[in-house]
């Protein structure tokens, strides 16, 4: 295996090369934006041969995910009959797979990579949204977002959380960013990656 | 980038966990301003070492040692037993800083011996050590601030020798920005800081104060607080954002603090209601 071979595309414009085992948050102001950043973000996954699984939840849903690809010029008929794309609303995909929480979600991820890479793919590209949570889980889903950031290091997973703005204030925003390898910035057309330390 | 994945997450859980079972070699911080917080806060940190079998040094003034063992009688611990089998003793603070002082500054050859002398015996008597103290701001209100910085330094090495886990208690005012400096050096010369009784509240305190004073967190802003160092320490986000202001927006912090200790005090009158 190449070195390069441990790099893969991120699919915003401003960053180029994202390693495998990343695991990104991004900021957002409703659904267009959302929209905006997760369409190029599946389209380069899919043009590398990686299997994308697409999470959906407000203000995006399932139903309106593949509309989004569409306009970045994806066949989306093709790539959900192939099984590289997979599109799934939050309720649909946590009922599929039990209440599960923590170590436990963080597994079937690992199950999802695996069989992506038994399926010939490139690795494993995930996205979620969480406008689904209530305050009061929020302690819960930073301990799984610290999970998450352990178990996919080095993993041949590519992951972007998305968080709205209206949901985090300023110490939301640095519980965040302090449970990501990064944090997805789109200062003006371009992106940037944001770590800490600068 | 990956430096970063090794970077510790701000603590969302209360100080209970962190005090109850606290990682190995650790090294915390209380800030306080009400001693009943204190005395809570130690009593708990001493009452689950005692169960686990370790052997608890306190280190205090009169006035807080008698409030953690009121604390502690509350939780059921058997004082007395404790100190007869000498897994339990308390020291006084005011008593012992003349010892560790030349000049009315710190001697840090007195202080390193006298450390080791009081950690040796404990080693024996239990599982493990911790040892609460206030000696840093004990000095640090005699005017001695940079020994209280040296005591702190001096204390983590020696603790690490005898495999003590050391909390310390600082008496400040989370909001107001004449202590900040000082706040600060203390919380960056220990592993984990608990800057209040109720993260939550102080979080919504904070979080309400910053949306009033500077509004939304987003372009620049967005930018210098996800890309922030960050304090060396672990402290929860709320007291972590404060930090950050202070440095990415001086000419607002007076104003956030003001604010914030409205919003908290607000809340403290809505639970007295």
């Amino acid at each position: 295996m190449t070195a390069a071979a441990h790099f893969t595309d991120c699919g915003l414009p401003g960053v180029r090369q994202i390693p495998y085992g990343v695991h990104m948050c991004s900021f957002y102001d409703g659904r267009e934006e959302l929209a905006a950043t997760l369409a190029p973000y599946f389209a380069a996954g899919l043009r590398n041969r990686e299997r994308c699984i697409w999470v959906t939840a407000p203000p995006l849903s399932a139903d309106a995910a593949p509309a989004a690809l569409r306009c970045v010029g994806v066949d989306v008929d093709a790539a959900l009959a192939s099984g590289a794309l997979v599109v799934r609303d939050f309720s649909d995909w946590y009922a599929a797979n039990g209440s599960l929480r923590g170590k436990d979600v963080a597994n079937l991820w690992l199950a999802e990579e695996a069989r992506a890479l038994a399926d010939g793919h490139e690795g494993l590209r995930i996205t979620g949204n969480v406008t689904f949570l209530a305050p009061r889980d929020w302690p819960h889903f930073m301990e799984y977002e610290a999970l998450i950031e352990q178990a996919f290091h080095g993993r041949r997973i590519v992951t972007l959380c998305t968080y709205s703005r209206h949901q985090c204030s300023g110490a939301e925003i640095l519980d965040v960013a302090s449970r990501h390898s990064c944090t997805l910035d789109r200062p003006d057309e371009g992106w940037q990656l944001l770590t800490a330390g600068g | 980038m990956r430096a970063l994945m090794q970077k510790r997450p701000y603590p969302v859980h209360s100080w209970r966990e962190l005090l109850g079972a606290p990682p190995a070699a650790t090294h915390l911080l209380q800030l306080y301003d009400d001693p009943a917080f204190l005395g809570n806060a130690v009593a708990h940190f001493a009452a689950e070492g005692l169960a686990l079998g370790e052997a608890v040094l306190l280190t205090g003034t009169p006035a807080h040692l008698a409030g953690i063992q009121a604390a502690l009688g509350g939780l059921g611990v058997d004082r007395g037993a404790a100190e007869r089998q000498g897994r339990l003793e308390l020291r006084d603070v005011q008593a012992a800083v003349p010892a560790v002082c030349t000049a009315g500054r710190l001697d840090r050859e007195r202080f390193v011996a006298r450390t080791r002398e009081a950690l040796e015996p404990l080693r024996s008597r239990g599982t493990a050590v911790r040892w609460w103290g206030e000696m840093s701001n004990t000095l640090h209100a005699g005017g001695d601030a940079e020994g209280a910085l040296d005591s702190e330094a001096l204390a983590n090495g020696v603790a690490r020798d005898y495999g003590a886990t050391i909390f310390c208690s600082f008496e400040c005012d989370r909001f107001d920005a004449g202590g900040y400096a000082a706040m600060e050096r203390m919380c960056r010369v220990h592993s984990h800081v608990i800057p209040a009784d109720d993260y939550a509240r102080l979080r919504l305190a904070v979080n309400r104060a910053v949306a009033d004073v500077v509004g939304e967190l987003r372009g620049s802003l967005l930018q210098s607080l996800s890309s922030w160092k960050g304090m060396a320490c672990e402290l929860p986000s709320s007291q972590a954002l404060l930090f950050w202001l202070r440095e990415a927006l001086p000419e607002s912090f007076d104003a956030v603090l003001a604010r914030a200790r409205f919003y908290h005090g607000q809340q403290d009158a809505a639970q007295a209601a």
